[in-house]
């Protein structure tokens, strides 16, 4: 490495870091418990907690068996279908939201059938959930599956011959396999549901208590209320601390 | 015939193979690379479907137009190069996986696991996890697991291959005396596991059979070029005449036939040590005295193989450095090769 090249790395790294120290700063130590139990914060946190869970725990229910049918397409297939899991990752979450509105919204798509039947998506938690899993599912998909297909299966073939039926192999060998992937898509996916703004303020709005979630209220307070704001930021930048660590602890393949 | 019959064909690799390999018997599969030998082991364990024909494994058809049996309920065990052990686990939950697939209750399998654990001299390994193992050790937990389900049939593709020059010895022994009486097919590159290990051989070219039968029928008298080339002898083939083989140009190289030669098409196999060569006829009366050029001459250890043509058909001579140097073998040169009569061959 050329030893000019620790210039703009300095500079790189600064401009990552500053702003972050900037912030904390400005964080209103002393207040920080008070106001990280007002009913305001509780609210939106717990709001947060519970659908961000939810949206993990859905997105592993959905996200696994795509990953494990994709890690065995070959050739065009894996193209197409890989590059529509990625879109929802890189699209606009404004965007997102707007694709949500349109299909489950109440005029939408599907939503007008739904309607008919009495059930209302958006504007209601389950929006804030559905706008999650849209965004960041892809994150535990794409990780998956490159984990599944280093593997090449040929764990399973030697399974499969000591006896093991497809389930088995699969509860077994595979996932079992593949955990530190697992367990790295799995934060990383959180981590993007916890932080989703754009599409949940589209398709969910910002209701306070339905689906007001963290992100949306630090938007909301961080002119009239910048120590709130602040004690908020703080509690997700904590978060997406806790999310790198655990990602890079797990996101090595397990040794053979 | 209760051993395991194979008839079938896979069209995409231009493989349609025909053998029968007896109950408790084990055979080598041997062939150059991309001769079959993959695809052979796929269709016996499951991993490949054939497009037509059969597979039968000691009388149940495994695969077939009636059906197709899954490798998981097969009851054939796979030793590839790679131990395969699963990370995940330790050696003892490693070398239990089978009996537990198959539903053994967990403390019956264990002490089946361990007993089988300790016949391959790994009992003290057992909550090792595989990244702890040497390879030689790990190929051996691999043998136990696969014994473990008592398989009906035990495939071995290359299982030596990766393993290095003191480790191998121990694995050949363990499992000269772990396959004994058992259906078994080993994939071979290597004289030493068919001598030590296989009772019976199938040679396998570009997708067919073209040999096979018992180890000491069939070695001793190759037909084809592949098992020459493996055994190390030279073949000739051409017309089985009174006491000689007729090349395709008339010369006729003496040797001792066979009780089962006959005349018509045939082979003369020739050690590569028998074969002298010379500037002129040297005239020694049990000696074939033949014309040949020479086409390549390459240093092998202590001698120098010398390749000539007889007649179209490729001869080795291996001979001194001193005496490829005073005859100044170079290729092209025409030279006698002497071939002793009776180290020659014929059937």
């Amino acid at each position: 490495m050329p030893r000019w090249t620790w210039l703009p790395f300095a500079l790189g790294l600064t401009f990552l870091v500053v702003p972050l120290a900037g912030m904390l700063a400005r964080v209103p130590w002393a207040e920080l418990p008070a106001l990280l139990v007002s009913h305001e914060a509780v609210e939106a946190l717990g709001l947060s907690l519970l659908t961000c869970v939810v949206a993990t725990a859905v997105s592993l229910v959905l996200g696994v068996p795509l990953a494990l049918a994709m890690s065995r397409m070959t050739g065009r297939t894996a193209v197409v279908v890989r590059t529509l899991v990625t879109i929802p990752m890189v699209l606009p979450p404004v965007v997102a939201g707007l694709a949500l509105l349109s299909t489950l919204g109440r005029r939408g798509l599907v939503g007008q059938h739904l309607s008919a039947w009495g059930i209302e998506i958006g504007f209601t938690t389950v929006a804030v959930v559905c706008a999650q899993v849209f965004v960041a599912m892809p994150f535990l998909v794409i990780a998956l599956e490159g984990a599944l297909r280093a593997d090449s299966g040929d764990y399973g073939t030697v399974a499969a011959n000591l006896g093991a039926s497809p389930t088995r192999v699969l509860w077994r060998v595979t996932l079992p396999m593949s955990m530190p992937a697992l367990v790295s898509g799995a934060a990383l996916t959180f981590a993007r549901a916890l932080g989703e703004f754009g599409a949940t303020l589209t398709f969910a709005g910002s209701l306070a208590g339905t689906t007001r979630t963290l992100p949306l209220l630090v938007y909301l307070t961080r002119e009239q209320d910048t120590d709130l704001a602040l004690a908020l930021a703080l509690v997700l930048v904590l978060v997406a601390l806790v999310v790198v660590a655990v990602s890079a602890r797990f996101n090595r393949p397990v040794s053979t | 015939m209760t051993g395991i019959r194979v008839d079938a064909a896979v069209r995409v690799r231009d493989v349609v193979l025909d053998l029968d390999l007896p109950e408790g018997s084990c055979t080598a599969a041997i062939g150059p690379n991309g001769a079959g030998k993959s695809t052979f082991v796929g269709l016996l364990s499951g991993a490949l479907r054939p497009d037509t024909g059969t597979v039968a494994i000691h009388g149940r058809t495994v695969a077939g137009p009636g059906g197709f049996v899954p490798p998981h309920k097969r009851g054939v065990a796979l030793l590839e190069q790679r131990s395969l052990l699963f990370p995940h686990l330790d050696v003892l939950a490693n070398a239990m996986f089978g009996l537990r697939s198959r539903g053994v209750p967990r403390h019956t399998a264990r002490a089946e696991a361990l007993a089988q654990l300790e016949r391959v001299g790994c009992a003290d390994l057992t909550h090792r996890r595989p990244n702890q193992l040497s390879g030689g050790q790990a190929q051996r937990v691999a043998l136990a697991r696969a014994l473990a389900i008592k398989p009906d049939v035990v495939l071995l593709d290359e299982p030596m291959a990766a393993m290095d020059v003191a480790a191998a010895p121990e694995i050949r022994s363990l499992l000269r005396t772990h396959l004994a009486g058992r259906t078994s097919v080993l994939v071979t590159h290597d004289l030493l596991d068919v001598l030590t290990l296989a009772s019976h051989v199938v040679v396998l070219e570009r997708g067919r059979v073209v040999e096979q039968g018992r180890v000491a029928d069939v070695l001793p008298r190759p037909r084809s070029q592949f098992l020459a080339d493996f055994t190390g002898v030279n073949l000739l083939f051409g017309d089985l005449v009174d006491g000689g083989l007729r090349l395709a140009d008339g010369t006729v190289v003496a040797g001792l036939a066979g009780d089962d030669a006959t005349a018509g098409p045939g082979w003369a196999s020739i050690p590569a040590n028998a074969v002298g060569l010379h500037l002129a006829d040297p005239h020694g009366s049990p000696r074939n005295a033949v014309d040949v050029v020479v086409r390549a001459v390459e240093p092998r250890g202590p001698v120098v193989r010398v390749v000539v043509d007889l007649a179209g058909q490729a001869l080795a001579a291996d001979l001194t450095t001193g005496a490829v140097a005073e005859l100044g073998v170079e290729p092209g040169l025409r030279l006698v090769a002497s071939i002793k009569a009776t180290a020659v061959t014929l059937y």
